[in-house]
Order: structure tokens, then sequence, then C-alpha cells
């Protein structure tokens, strides 16, 4: 069974084509990373997946549901946190995770203990009842994290997870993600820090010009171009084309 | 579930920003306070007239004579007002509101006038300051006209009194006149029956007239012959007597005396002849009828010239007689007319009498109505209206407006609640927290106001109504223009709107009926007066049930739109 599966999806914004029949899928438990250029359509993509935007063609399966026609069965299993705060500010970490997490249906209970989980995993104890626009920048990504896994997703969806921290946040939080996606979490990341992608994804998609035009393990792209810096690789990719 | 956790979301997001307290608590009771202050310094005698009267110095002329001195005692008086030297300058105080209205006191020799002018700039102003001054010049002339009318119902009952007699007396004389006209038709026809016997006698005397005037010039004539002849005889038988003496004188010498005695007889029975003639003459003379018949003829003579002025006067008289008929008739075709004009006179007399009755209609400007006086009461509902409009309408769309355009909104977009869990959750808290402030503003009803505890209930029903359309009309704009200051704008210019559409710029009596339904049914206005009805009136929740059924038609339209808003704003998201 395919866990998620993107097959010719457009999007346009008037003439201008963002996304070109965009295709590709992603395993169950891995780390997908989707790079790209700024202004590749990456976020685009994104916010079509978790409903945010429409897509003017194409189709997204996940776990064999239509995505695009049927929304709520993916939007109940996936977690979504981007570059921005998404929470409000003037609750608490426990009443905005409280908050989402009854919006999706978690009992308290469950609730409950999903919160005191991941609070513990993602090193923010202590600051359960303290409203987000105390927290610090990290720290909001963290809260934003915890926010988008207090119901336990499928699926989470990173878009520039780690943009604005320095890199012992980047470090802890991609261990988070790890530890998230040991527990049986898929992740599909953007981002433009190509190392991060490099070290921490099973597999990576290359969109260009609004379509993913490679598709391979890190291991699949080091033997292809050679055992080269993931940034060289990408930047080979974006000027000749496909692996 | 979904639509609590929402609900205590909004609660807490807004309970923890100082600024929505402010709107919600402050802003309103501060605003009854001030406007509290405001209606209780609000008197028409604080307006200030500007006074120029060109009849005397500093005011000095008719106007003191008339508004100052005749004022009602106790009424209003125009303590405040301010003298001008020229219409010129207290024109330029009126333009630049320092009076409410010029008073041009004019000459005039029969009465007070005054030319009065307002500021057409400010209605409400120029309704007041004309209120004040009619109110403080009929004052000084209810007396004045209650007196005069008074007199002249008394005149009137006189005069009309008198009319009637008049007519009645007229209408006698015109029977008199009737009388008088047939006596003198009888009296004509009778002239004429003497005028036709006395013609009879006098026409065939006037033909005689001739005859007997030369029948009596014979007679004379006649009488003239006989007296010549008898004085012709006595000179004769004079002049026989003597010769007889004589010849007896000369034949008693002569006669022997038997002859002489003889003779002497002889001429003694000549003699006693002669005088017995002469005696007879005399006789005659005496006896003759002649001066008899002359005596008649010339009776007669004089008669007829008489008979002529009697036959004349006869003519005169009926002449007279025929043009004093006439003038009968003229007189009593006057006096019919007389009659018809008084019958007018004394019906418009009436008319007027009835009229002049009518004065006991004396205007009363009363205030122990059943309505409170209190012009805080009074102007309660009105605040309270404004003020749940205002925070209603604001209050939901920044919070939509706020919602919407957080990054937190994006991860409820794409949360597995529906929509209407979101809609239900934030009409909900805004509908809290205005019968929050519903509360606030009627406890200060209750405490400063005067309001009726028994009230409560239909005051929140009603809040909840209206209070509920204005949310979801606050929502609306909230969802439908994404710009927070657009949006906000938009929200505060359709509260101005509700604010201009109703009693607040022009009374709405004075509207056509078309416009005055239009704004009755406003739902500011439906708010204001079912708040009247409820507040000030206590009437029961029936007495303004058109009303809520009416709202409750725009609560679900409103519902409809809101729902509508908050579908296009989704979409635009994901467009």
């Amino acid at each position: 069974m395919v866990f998620l599966k993107f097959e010719k999806v457009k999007k346009s914004f008037g003439k201008k084509e963002v996304l070109s029949e965009v295709s590709f899928d992603v395993k169950e438990k891995e780390i997908f990373g989707l790079i790209g250029v700024s202004g590749g359509g990456k976020t685009t993509l994104l916010k079509i997946l978790v409903g945010m935007s429409r897509a003017t063609g194409g189709k997204i399966w996940f776990e064999e549901k239509d995505v695009l026609e049927k929304p709520f069965y993916l939007r109940k299993n996936t977690g979504f946190a981007t570059q921005k705060n998404m929470l409000f500010e003037e609750l608490t970490l426990a009443e905005n995770s409280s908050y989402f997490g009854k919006l999706y249906g978690v009992k308290r209970g469950n609730l409950k203990q999903r919160f005191v989980n991941l609070v513990e995993l993602l090193g923010l104890g202590g600051f359960e009842d303290l409203q987000i626009r105390y927290f610090s920048g990290g720290m909001v990504k963290r809260a934003n994290l915890l926010v988008a896994l207090i119901h336990s997703p499928k699926l989470l969806i990173l878009d520039e997870p780690t943009i604005g921290l320095d890199p012992i946040l980047r470090e802890n939080l991609w261990g988070y993600i790890h530890v998230i996606n040991q527990e049986g979490t898929t992740i599909l990341v953007t981002s433009h820090l190509l190392d991060e992608i490099e070290q921490n994804c099973s597999r990576v998609g290359i969109l260009k010009s609004g379509k993913v035009v490679t598709l391979a393990t890190i291991k699949e792209y080091k033997s292809k171009y050679g055992n080269k810096p993931f940034s060289k690789i990408f930047q080979e990719v974006m000027s000749h084309g496909s692996l | 579930m979904a639509v609590y956790s929402i609900f205590k979301k909004n609660l807490k997001t807004v309970s923890r920003n100082w600024s929505y307290f402010f709107v919600l608590i402050l802003c309103p009771a501060l605003l009854i306070l001030i406007a509290g202050v405001m209606l209780n310094s609000f008197d028409s005698s604080h307006i200030y007239v500007g006074v120029y009267d060109e009849t005397g110095v500093e005011c000095g002329g008719k106007y003191q004579e008339f508004f100052v001195q005749t004022s009602p005692p106790g009424g209003i008086n125009f303590g405040k007002s301010r003298c001008f030297g020229d219409l010129e300058s207290c024109l330029k105080a009126l333009t630049d509101s320092k009076v409410a209205a010029c008073l041009h006191v004019l000459e005039s020799d029969s009465s007070y006038k005054v030319d009065i002018y307002l500021d057409q700039s400010r209605k409400i102003v120029q309704y007041y300051a004309k209120q004040l001054i009619l109110e403080n010049v009929l004052g000084g002339q209810t007396s004045f006209i209650e007196q005069t009318s008074e007199e002249l119902v008394q005149k009137l009952w006189v005069y009309s009194s008198a009319l009637s007699d008049a007519k009645f007396d007229l209408i006698s004389t015109q029977g008199d006149l009737q009388e008088q006209e047939l006596i003198l038709v009888q009296r004509q026809s009778q002239l004429r029956e003497v005028q036709r016997d006395f013609d009879y006698v006098y026409l065939p005397l006037k033909q005689k007239e001739p005859q007997i005037n030369s029948l009596r010039e014979e007679i004379l004539e006649n009488q003239e012959n006989l007296e010549r002849n008898i004085s012709y005889f006595r000179e004769k038988k004079q002049q026989i007597e003597i010769q007889i003496n004589s010849l007896k004188t000369f034949l008693s010498g002569k006669l022997i005396s038997g002859d002489y005695i003889y003779v002497s007889s002889i001429f003694d029975s000549l003699l006693a002849d002669l005088n017995e003639m002469n005696s007879a003459l005399s006789n005659m003379e005496s006896l003759s009828n002649q001066q008899d018949i002359l005596l008649v003829l010339d009776l007669l003579g004089s008669v007829i010239p008489k008979l002529d002025s009697i036959n004349q006067a006869l003519y005169d008289t009926d002449a007279d007689l025929t043009v004093a008929i006439e003038k009968t008739r003229e007189g009593q075709i006057k006096i019919t007319e007389y009659i018809s004009r008084l019958a007018e006179a004394v019906s418009d007399l009436e008319g007027f009498k009835s009229i002049a009755d009518q004065k006991g209609v004396v205007l009363n400007f009363k205030e122990d109505t059943p309505v409170s006086g209190d012009p805080i009461l009074i102007a309660f509902p009105l605040l309270v209206t404004i003020i749940i409009t205002f925070s209603s309408l604001v209050l939901s769309n920044l919070f939509i407006v706020r919602g919407v355009n957080r990054e937190s909104h994006f991860r409820e977009l794409i949360s597995p609640t529906r929509d209407v869990s979101f809609l239900s959750a934030d009409y909900l808290i805004n509908l809290f927290f205005v019968l929050i402030q519903a509360a606030v503003l009627f406890l200060v009803g209750f405490y400063w106001v005067g309001i009726s505890i028994n009230t409560l209930l239909p005051f929140a029903f009603t809040i909840f109504l209206v209070g509920s359309f204005f949310i979801f009309i606050g929502m609306s704009l909230g969802f439908l223009i994404k710009s927070p200051s657009l949006s906000m704008l938009l929200t505060i210019f359709l509260v101005m709107l509700f604010i201009i559409l109703s009693d607040l710029l022009v009374p709405t009596l004075l509207l056509s009926q078309l416009m005055k339904l239009f704004i009755d049914l406003s739902p500011f206005v439906m708010l204001s007066e079912m708040l009247k009805s409820v507040l000030v009136l206590e009437k029961p929740v029936s007495s303004i049930l058109w009303r809520v059924i009416f709202m409750g038609v725009f609560l679900f339209l409103a519902g409809i739109l809101v729902y509508i808003s908050k579908k296009i704003n989704k979409r635009r998201i994901r467009d």
C-alpha cells in the first residue's frame, strides 16, 4: 500500500504555473525530504496536501484515499509545522496543545498523557503553563512541533522546521524528529538547509520548474554524482536535470 | 466538544487582552457617565437668544415691553438674551453659534412685530430655539387672548341678540307695512269712488260755469235796470208828489172846498197810489230774489274753483296714495332683504359664537405623563443600543479579523473540525461578551438610572436577539474583508450608517412613509424601540412581537450570510 502519493499535481496562480504535474510518493515511516530553489513550489505543494490550497489538477492519495476529494482523513492523521508560529500566543503551551488536540478529536486522558510525553521528548518541561508569546524562537519551534504531534499523526509535515535556529537547536530539533520517526511517524520535510537533508532524510526529491525531477536516497545521489557535498549535487541536478 | 474547546480558547485569548476589557467594560461605563452628565445639564433655557431691538436702546423698547414684562410668571424667560446694536452683528453671532436665534424687534404701531432668524445649519438647535421662543411668546399672549376672546364672546352675544331683535322688529314692521299697504289700497279705492261721485257733480257744473257767469251778468244787468227804473220812478214820484202838493196848494185857493176836497182827495188818492206803487216797488225791490240768485251765482262762481282745487287735490291724493303704496311695497322688499341679511348675520354670529365658545381648548404642556421625565432613563435605551450595536459589530469583526489573519488560523483550517463548529464557537464567545456588557449596562441602569429588575429577562432576550444579528454581521465582514484596517473601517462605517438611519440625525416622524418604514426595519432602531418598550415603558414582550419576528428573520438571514462568508474566506485562502 502506498502511504502517500502525488499524481500529476498541478497548481497555477493565474497564468503562472507553480506546479506542473508533480508526481512522487512517500513511503510509510520514512523521512522524506523535498528540496528546491526558493519559490519553487515546495510550500505550495505542502499546502495543497493539507488542504490549505486548492490544486488545479492531479490527485493525492493518502493510504489509498483521495485527499483532494475527502480531506478529513488526511487532516485527522497529519501534523503540520511550518517555519512560522501557528499557535495562539495568548495561550499557554498546555492550552494550545489541549485546544488543538480536541480539534483533532483526541480524548482527554490520551491528550494529557501524550502532552506529558511530548513535553518530555521536546524538552519543554517547566514551560507548560507559560503563554507562547513569552517563548524563545527555538521553544516556539518545539511548541509547534508538539502541537503538530499532539494527536499522534501518521504523517508529520515540516516546512522549513529549523529555519532561524542556531546549529545546536537545529541539531536538537532533528533529534526529536528522529525520535518521532522511530515511533512510527512518517516525516515529510522541506528545507533550504541541504546538509540537514543529507544527514536526516532517507529519500530526497528535488523540485525544479514545478516538477520533481529526481527522487532518490542520499546513497543513490552520491553514487550518481560522486561523493561530494549534497549541496554540490543539488546544484548539478538543478543545472542538468534528472538523475 | 470542539465548540466548547474553541469557545474556551477564544475566552482565554480575549480575556488576556486588556484592550477587550477596555472596550467591553470601561468604554460603555464611561460613555453612560458622560452621557448622563450631558443629559442632566440639558435644558432649553440654556439657549442664548440674540436681540436687536430697533424700537429702543439695549433691548429697552418693545422687546422689554412685551417679551420681558409680559412673560408668564414661572415661565421661560429670555434671561439669557444678548442685545446687539444691529442685525448684522446678531446674525454673525448666530452663524458663529454664539446665539441660537436672532430676534429683530421692528417698529410697528399696532402690534409687536418681530423677525426671527434661526440657525438653519443645526436642526435640533433650531427646533429647541423655536420652541423656546414660541413658549415665551405664547405664554405672554395666552392671557391676553383669553381675556379678549371672553369679551369678544360677550359682545358677540349682545350683537347677536340685537340683530335677532332687529330681525323680529323688521318682520313686525314688514307686517305693519303690509297692513298699511292694504289700508292705502282701500283708501285709494274709496278715494276713487269719491272722485267718481265728485266728477259726477263737478264735471257738469264745470261745464255750466260759463252759462252761470253769463246768467249772473244778465241778472246783474237786470237788477241795475230795475234799480235805475225804480230810482227813476221815485224821482218822478217825488216830482209828481211835489207837483200834486203844489197843485193842491194852488187848487186849494182856486177851488171850492168841495171841489177842492174832491180834487184833493183825488190827489191824495194819486199820492196814495204813488206811495203804494213805491211801496210795491220797494217790496219788489226788497222782495226781488235777484240778490239771492246773484248770491247763489256768486257762490257757484266761487265754489267751482274750490271744486277745481278739490278735484286737483283728489287727483293729487290718488297719485300720492299710489306713490305711498309703491313706497310701501319697496319698503317691504327692502325689509325682506334686510331680514334675509340679518338672518345671515345672525347665523354668522352664531358660528362665531360657537368658535369663540371653543376657546376652552387651552394647551398646557405637562410633564406628568406615565412615562418618567428623567432624561437619562429616556436616553438609556438609545445609549444601550449604541453601545451594544457598536461593541457587537466591532467586537465580532475585530475577533474574526484578528483570527483569520493569524498563522494559528491555518492550523485551525487544516484540522478536521467542521466550519459550523468554529462559527458557533466564535458566535458564542462574542455573544458571551456582549451579554457581559449588557449585564454591566443593566447594572448601571438598575443602580443609576432606576430601571426595574422585572425588565431583566425581556432586556436580555432583546439584547440576545439583536446582538446576535450584529455579531453575525460583524463576523461576516471579518470573513469577507481580509484587510484588518479595511474591515474595521467598514464595520465602523456600518455602525455609523445604523446610527444615521435612526432618530438621532432626523426625527423619523418627519420623514416619508417609505423612508420611515425602511428606518423602522433597521435593527438598530428595532433594538432601540424594543429596549424603550421594555425598559422605559415596561411593556411585556408581546408588545414587541412583530419586531421580534422581524429580528428572527434577520437573524436567520445573517446566519446564512456568516456561513457563506466563512466559506468564501476559506476558498480565498485556498485559492
